[in-house]
C-alpha cells in the first residue's frame, strides 16, 4: 500500500512542480544566453562600474528566483499534506485501509523526493548561469589560489571531505524540513477552529526552540566563543566542517523529536471537520 | 455470528454539549438497512466518525464485525461521508482507479454501469460537475464496493426528489442480504419504505432501537410521525 500512496502523493504535486522546475531550467539558460555567456568571457572588466550594476542586479533577481521556487516547492509538499489529511479529502485518506504510519511515511517520502530534486535543480541552475567557460577555465587556473582564499591551505580538511558532508547537510537539510512542516501542520491542526493560523504559530514556536536549544549547546559547548574569538592556530575549514556536521546532528535530534510527535497525533488526535 | 456492529459503552464529547456520544451501547446484526434518525447536533456523525476510527473514543469502545476500529475494519466498511472528499482536480476515471487501487472489493465494471446509466461521462473532472453530480459520482463509487458494512451520512441530504430516487433504488439494487447499510438522515418520509430498522439518537443516546414493522405495529404510527413526537421541540 506503501507504493501506492507515494505514487498517488506524487501524481498530486508533480504537474505545479515540474512547472516550476521547468520554468527555473529556463530562466537559468536564458540568463546564461543572454548575460553570463556574453558577459563572462576573456576580457570581461570588472572594474566597469555599468557590468558590476548590470550583474548584481541580474544575480539578485536570480537569487530571489532561486528562493521563490525553493519555497514554492515547500508551500506545494505542505498544502498537499494538509489538503489532503485534514481536508475534506480526510474523510477518504483516513478511511482507507491503510495505517497512520503508511500515510506519514508515504508523504514525508514524496516530499524529500521532491526537496531532493529542488536541491539538485538549485545546483544545476547555479552552474548554468555561472560556469561558463571563462569562469572555469579561470577557477581551474588559480586553484591554489581559491583554495588558499577559501582557508584550505594549512588545514588538515580536505575538499572532497567538505563535499561530503555539505551533500550530507543538504538531504539531511531537505528531511528536517519537511518534517518540521508536517509537524507544524499537524500540530496547527488541533487549533480546531483555526487550523492554517495554529500551523503558522506551531512553525515558529518549534523552529525558535530549536534555534535556541543549539545555540545554547554551542555556547556551552564552546563552540561559539571559538568563532567569536579565533585564536592564531584557528582552522576555518575545520570549524565550517563541524558547522555542518553540528547543524546535522541537530536536524536529526529534530527528525527524531518531531517525526514521532507528528504520528502520534495523526494516529490519535485527528479531528475533522 | 458476530453482531456486524457494537458500541459498548461508547463516549465522545468534543463540541460542548452537542455532538456528543454519551454511553451508547448498541448492536446491530447483519443484513438490514438501519436508519440512524436524529436532530441536527444528536451526535449522528460523531457516531459515524467513531465507527469509522475518524475520532477516538473518550471512553468504551465501538466494534465492528468484532475488531476495534483498524485497517481490517476499514476493509469492510463502505463510507460516504456527508463531504465532498474526492481531490476535485481528479477525473472520475482517476476516481475509479483510486478506488481500485486501495480497495480489493470495489467492482469497477459495477461503478461504469452505473455512471453509464446516468450519463457520467468517466473523463471528466471532478471539478467541472455539479455538486449533485459530484455525490451521484461518490455514491457510486461507495455503492460500488462489495462491503459488509455500509455507512451513509445523510446521502440524499443535497440532491433534487428525482436523485433522491435513484439514489435509493442505487443502494437497494447494490447491496447483498449479508451487508448491512446504517443510513443517517433527516429526511424520513423520503427512506421510511427502505428501512429495516431505526434507531433515534438524542443528546448522544439511543433513545429508540425498534424494527420499522415494530413501530408500525405496536404503535399504529409511521417512523415520521413518531420522530417527529419523539423529537417535539
Amino acid at each position: 500500500m506503501l507504493g501506492k500512496l507515494i505514487k498517488y502523493d506524487l501524481k498530486a504535486i508533480n504537474r505545479y512542480l515540474i512547472i516550476i522546475h521547468a520554468f527555473l531550467i529556463i530562466a537559468s539558460v536564458l540568463l546564461r544566453v543572454f548575460l553570463t555567456g556574453r558577459v563572462f568571457t576573456e576580457g570581461v572588466d570588472f572594474n566597469n562600474e555599468k557590468t558590476i550594476l548590470v550583474l548584481v542586479l541580474f544575480f539578485t533577481a536570480f537569487v530571489l528566483l532561486i528562493s521563490a521556487i525553493a519555497f514554492a516547492t515547500q508551500l506545494i509538499i505542505a498544502v498537499r499534506f494538509y489538503k489532503n489529511l485534514f481536508s475534506d479529502e480526510g474523510y477518504l485518506t483516513h478511511t482507507l485501509p491503510v495505517t497512520p504510519g503508511e500515510h506519514l511515511l508515504s508523504k514525508t517520502i514524496s516530499g524529500c523526493i521532491w526537496g531532493i530534486i529542488n536541491m539538485v535543480f538549485f545546483h544545476i541552475s547555479v552552474l548554468i548561469v555561472a560556469a561558463t567557460p571563462y569562469t572555469i577555465g579561470l577557477l581551474f587556473h588559480n586553484k591554489s589560489r581559491v583554495l588558499d582564499e577559501l582557508g584550505f591551505t594549512g588545514s588538515n580538511v580536505s575538499v572532497k571531505e567538505v563535499i561530503f558532508f555539505y551533500v550530507l547537510a543538504c538531504l539531511v537539510g531537505v528531511v528536517t524540513n519537511i518534517v518540521l512542516f508536517y509537524a507544524s501542520i499537524t500540530i496547527g491542526q488541533l487549533v480546531h477552529s483555526h487550523k492554517v493560523l495554529g500551523a503558522i504559530a506551531a512553525y515558529f514556536v518549534i523552529s525558535t526552540a530549536f534555534s535556541l536549544i543549539a545555540l545554547i549547546v554551542m555556547a556551552l559547548t564552546g563552540f561559539l566563543g571559538a568563532s567569536i574569538h579565533p585564536s592564531d592556530s584557528f582552522d576555518f575549514v575545520r570549524y565550517m566542517l563541524d558547522s555542518l556536521k553540528m547543524n546535522g546532528i541537530f536536524a536529526l535530534i529534530q527528525i527524531a523529536v518531531l517525526y514521532p510527535v507528528t504520528y502520534c497525533i495523526i494516529k490519535k488526535k485527528v479531528n475533522l471537520d | 455470528m458476530t453482531p456486524i456492529l457494537e458500541c459498548k459503552g461508547l463516549s465522545q464529547r468534543y463540541n460542548s454539549t452537542f455532538n456528543t456520544i454519551d454511553n451508547l451501547n448498541l448492536t446491530l446484526e447483519r443484513g438490514q438497512i438501519v436508519g440512524l434518525l436524529g436532530p441536527n447536533g444528536s451526535g449522528k456523525t460523531t457516531l459515524i466518525k467513531l465507527i469509522n476510527g475518524l475520532l477516538a473514543p473518550a471512553s468504551g469502545n465501538v466494534l465492528i464485525d468484532g475488531r476495534l476500529p483498524g485497517i481490517e475494519t476499514k476493509k469492510i466498511i463502505s463510507y460516504l461521508p456527508e463531504r465532498t472528499y474526492l481531490d476535485s482536480s481528479m477525473k472520475v476515471a482517476d476516481a475509479l482507479a483510486y478506488f481500485t487501487d486501495f480497495y480489493a472489493d470495489f467492482r469497477p465494471d459495477r461503478a461504469h454501469r452505473m455512471l453509464n446509466d446516468l450519463g457520467i461521462d468517466i473523463n471528466a473532472r471532478l471539478k467541472t460537475l455539479s455538486k449533485g453530480t459530484k455525490e451521484k459520482v461518490q455514491l457510486i463509487l461507495v455503492m460500488s464496493r462489495d462491503a459488509l458494512l455500509y455507512i451513509l451520512d445523510e446521502p440524499i441530504g443535497g440532491v433534487d426528489p428525482a436523485a433522491r430516487d435513484y439514489i435509493l433504488r442505487t443502494i437497494l439494487m447494490n447491496y447483498n442480504e449479508n451487508a448491512t447499510i446504517l443510513l443517517s438522515t433527516h429526511l424520513i418520509q423520503d427512506i421510511e419504505n427502505v428501512l429495516d430498522r431505526v434507531i433515534f439518537l438524542q443528546r448522544g443516546r439511543a433513545v429508540l432501537n425498534a424494527t420499522v414493522d415494530e413501530i408500525r405495529m405496536e404503535q399504529r404510527k409511521s417512523v415520521d410521525i413518531l420522530f417527529r413526537e419523539v423529537f417535539r421541540c
